[in-house]
C-alpha cells in the first residue's frame, strides 16, 4: 500500500471554542478500507467534512489522490463518493432519477440499473424513494456515492439501524469495492463492522487519533485472550470462570479445572475492538 | 379528558413555543412590522386641495379668498412654468388669470376660466377643485361688486389624455396580480432551498462538483424561470402583453430578478417550510403596500418609492394601463435592475454564509 490515496497532515479543526479535530495525521493506502472509530462527538464526521471539501481545516492540510482538498477542491469531488449518515435522498423522485440525477451532476454516464444491482435495489429502481424502508434507503446511498465510479468512497455509519440481513449485504458490498481497488474510509462506531471489513482502524476520541493499526495487532497489543468456561456446580446452578491464556501456569488451572469440574461448555475469547477502545480511552464507543 | 389535562397541554404548548427562539422572534418581528406598516401609511385625509397659479398681477385679495377656501396655492412667474410643473405632475392641477379675468371677477361679469389638469388627476379631486374654485370667485365678485359670479371653467388635459380611458377595477388589479405571482414564487423557491437544507440533500449536492457557485446558479435560474414564466402566462391571459410586450417581459424579468434575491434571504433565515411561509407573508405584506396606490388613487405618500415593489407596480400599471412608452418608464427600470442585482448579490452572501 505504498501509494497513499489519502493523507491527512496535522488537521484541525474548531467550531468556536470547541475543537472538534486536534492535530490529526494519517494516510490510507490506495484500495485500503480504513476504519474510522470512535463514539458521538468525537469529531469523524468533522474529519469527514474536511476530507471531502466540505469544511476547510482551520490548521494542517488534506491531499486526497495527490490533489490539495482545500485547493483543488471540484477536482477532488470528481473523483470521491459520500453516503453520509442520514438519508438525504430526494423522497419525491424514483431511485433511478436520483442516480441519474447524481449521474448528470458529476457529468459521468452511469447505468442506474447496474448500480442498483450492486445494492439488490433492481426490482425497485421506478419507485419513490419515499416508499423505501430504512434499510433500501441507505443502499441507495451507496449506490449514489458509487454513481461516479470513485476512487475513494466515505461511507458514514451505513449500517446504522439497519437489520443483520441488510447490514451484511452492505459489507459485502463494501468489500467487493475495496477489492477493485476503491479505498474505503468507513465512519462507524460499530466495532464487529470495523473489525469484520477494515484493513486497519483508527480510533478517535476527543478530536484525537489514540490508536490506529490492524484490528488483529490492537487485539494483540491491547487485548487479553481467555479461555471461558460454563461450570455447573452441585447445586444444579453454572459458574462462569475465565482463565487468561498469558498468564504463568495457565495450562495447569485449566487441566485442574477440567479434571475436577463439570465443564458445560468452553471456548477462547479475546477481546473486542470496543474493550480495546475502552481500555484505551476509558470510555465506551457508544455515546 | 379532563379540563386540567387540557390545560397542561395548553401550558405545555406555549412553553415550547416561546421556547423556540425563531417562532418567537419572528412573531414579535411581525407584530413590529405590522404596526410599523400602519404607523407609516398616511393616517390623515388630504382635505386640502393644492393646484398652481399663474397670474401676472394678483391682487392679495384674491389669494385670501382662495386659502379661505382651503386651497393651497402655489404661486408660479410664467404660463410656461405653470403648463410643465402640472405635466411633471409637481401640481395636479393649474390655473392662468390674466388681469382681464381677475377684472371680470371683480366686477362679476361673464368669466370663463381654464384649468390645466395633469392626465391621471383622480375623479374625485377635480369635482372637488372646481366646486371650490367656483366657491372662492362667487364669494370674491359677490363681495366686490355685489354680483353673483357666472363662471365657466374649462378644462385642458396637459399630457396624455386619459379621458374615456377609466380603468375598470380589473384593470387596476392586474398589476398586482402579475407582482403577487412573482411574489409567491419568492415563497416556493425558499422552500424549495429550506427543504435540502432541512432533507440534508444540500450537502448532499455540495459534494459534488457543482459547488457553491454552481449552486446558487441553478437556483436563481429556477426561481427567475418560474416567476418570470407564470407572471408571463398571466399578462397573455390577461391581455397585459398586447401593447408593449418586450417591456412588460423586460419587467418581469427585473422582478423575478428581485424576488429570487428575497427568496434567498428568505431561505437563509428559514430552518422548513413553515419557517419559510411565515417570513414570506411578512415580506409579502410589505411589498404588496405599493400596490395600493394603483388600487385606491392618492392613498400612497412617498414612502412607497422605498419599497423595491414600486417601481414593479408602477410600470406595469403604467405600460399596462396607460400604455406607456419605454422613456417614460426607463427610470423605474433602472431602480429595479439596482434593486433586483443588489437583493441577489446581497441574497447570495446571506445564503452563502449559512452554508458555509
Amino acid at each position: 500500500m505504498a501509494n497513499h490515496s489519502i493523507v491527512a497532515q496535522d488537521l484541525v479543526y474548531s467550531y468556536g471554542d470547541l475543537k472538534a479535530v486536534d492535530h490529526i495525521s494519517f494516510e490510507v493506502g490506495e484500495g485500503e478500507v480504513l476504519g474510522y472509530l470512535g463514539p458521538n462527538g468525537a469529531g469523524k464526521s468533522t474529519t469527514v467534512k474536511m476530507l471531502t471539501g466540505q469544511i476547510r481545516p482551520k490548521e494542517g492540510r488534506a491531499t486526497l489522490l495527490g490533489m490539495d482538498v482545500a485547493k483543488e477542491t471540484n477536482k477532488v469531488q470528481e473523483h470521491i463518493g459520500v453516503a453520509f449518515e442520514t438519508t438525504n435522498l430526494y423522497e419525491q423522485m424514483t431511485a433511478i432519477e436520483n442516480l441519474n440525477l447524481f449521474a448528470r451532476l458529476f457529468g459521468v454516464k452511469a447505468d442506474p440499473m447496474e448500480l442498483l444491482e450492486k445494492v439488490n435495489l433492481e426490482t425497485r429502481g421506478k419507485e419513490r424513494v419515499s416508499n423505501f424502508s430504512k434499510g433500501m434507503k441507505q443502499r441507495l446511498m451507496i449506490a449514489r456515492a458509487m454513481v461516479n465510479n470513485p476512487r475513494i468512497l466515505f461511507l458514514d455509519e451505513p449500517t446504522e439501524g439497519l437489520d443483520p440481513v441488510s447490514s451484511e449485504s452492505i459489507r459485502d458490498l463494501i468489500l467487493e469495492t475495496s477489492s477493485r481497488g476503491t479505498t474505503v474510509f468507513l465512519t462507524t462506531h460499530d466495532m464487529y463492522e470495523a473489525d469484520k471489513i477494515s484493513d486497519r482502524v483508527a480510533f478517535v476520541n476527543q478530536g484525537k487519533i489514540v490508536a490506529l493499526d490492524t484490528p488483529a495487532r490492537l487485539k494483540r497489543q491491547y487485548g487479553q485472550r481467555v479461555i471461558k468456561m460454563e461450570i455447573e456446580k452441585e447445586d444444579g446452578e453454572i459458574d462462569i470462570r475465565e482463565v487468561p491464556l498469558d498468564e504463568n501456569g495457565a495450562a495447569d488451572t485449566i487441566k485442574q479445572i477440567m479434571e475436577t469440574e463439570n465443564i458445560v461448555t468452553m471456548h477462547t475469547e479475546e477481546a473486542t475492538l470496543e474493550d480495546i477502545f475502552i481500555e484505551i480511552t476509558g470510555r465506551g464507543l457508544v455515546g | 379528558m379532563n379540563a386540567k389535562a387540557i390545560l397542561a397541554l395548553v401550558q405545555k404548548d406555549l412553553t415550547l413555543y416561546f421556547r423556540n427562539r425563531f417562532f418567537a422572534f419572528v412573531s414579535i418581528l411581525g407584530l413590529v412590522a405590522y404596526i410599523a406598516i400602519y404607523l407609516l401609511l398616511p393616517a390623515d385625509v388630504e382635505e386640502d386641495l393644492t393646484f398652481a397659479v399663474y397670474a401676472p398681477t394678483i391682487p392679495d385679495v384674491f389669494i385670501e379668498f382662495l386659502t379661505g377656501n382651503d386651497l393651497n396655492v402655489a404661486k408660479l412667474d410664467s404660463q410656461e412654468e405653470l403648463r410643465q410643473a402640472v405635466i411633471d405632475q409637481e401640481y395636479p392641477a393649474g390655473l392662468v388669470l390674466t388681469g382681464d379675468t381677475i377684472m371680470a371677477i371683480a366686477r362679476g361679469d361673464d368669466t370663463e376660466i381654464t384649468l390645466y389638469l395633469a392626465s391621471d388627476v383622480p375623479v374625485e379631486y377635480l369635482d372637488a377643485i372646481q366646486t371650490v374654485l367656483r366657491l372662492a370667485f362667487n364669494e370674491m365678485s359677490y363681495t366686490l361688486s355685489g354680483n353673483p359670479l357666472n363662471l365657466q371653467i374649462n378644462e385642458e388635459i396637459i399630457g396624455p389624455d386619459m379621458a374615456g380611458q377609466q380603468l375598470a377595477a380589473r384593470d387596476r388589479l392586474l398589476p398586482m396580480l402579475a407582482v403577487m405571482i412573482l411574489v409567491i414564487e419568492m415563497m416556493g423557491l425558499g422552500s424549495l432551498i429550506a427543504e435540502e437544507v432541512s432533507a440534508g440533500t444540500l450537502p448532499a449536492l455540495l459534494i459534488t462538483p457543482i459547488g457553491v457557485p454552481g449552486l446558487f446558479i441553478s437556483k436563481a435560474v429556477v426561481g427567475i424561470l418560474l416567476a418570470f414564466t407564470q407572471a408571463t402566462i398571466l399578462m397573455l391571459f390577461t391581455g397585459g402583453l398586447a401593447w408593449q410586450p418586450i417591456l412588460i417581459l423586460m419587467t418581469l424579468l427585473l422582478g423575478s430578478l428581485l424576488v429570487t434575491g428575497l427568496a434567498f434571504f428568505i431561505a437563509s433565515f428559514s430552518t422548513d417550510m413553515m419557517s419559510v411561509m411565515a417570513w414570506s407573508i411578512l415580506v409579502i405584506i410589505i411589498l404588496v403596500v405599493p400596490s395600493y396606490g394603483v388600487i385606491f388613487p392618492g392613498t400612497l405618500n412617498s414612502f412607497a418609492r422605498l419599497i423595491p415593489s414600486f417601481y414593479l407596480f408602477d410600470t406595469i400599471h403604467q405600460v399596462v394601463n396607460f400604455d406607456a412608452t419605454f422613456s417614460v418608464v426607463s427610470s423605474n427600470l433602472v431602480i429595479l435592475l439596482i434593486m433586483g442585482i443588489g437583493f441577489m448579490l446581497a441574497g447570495i452572501v446571506v445564503m452563502e454564509r449559512k452554508l458555509r
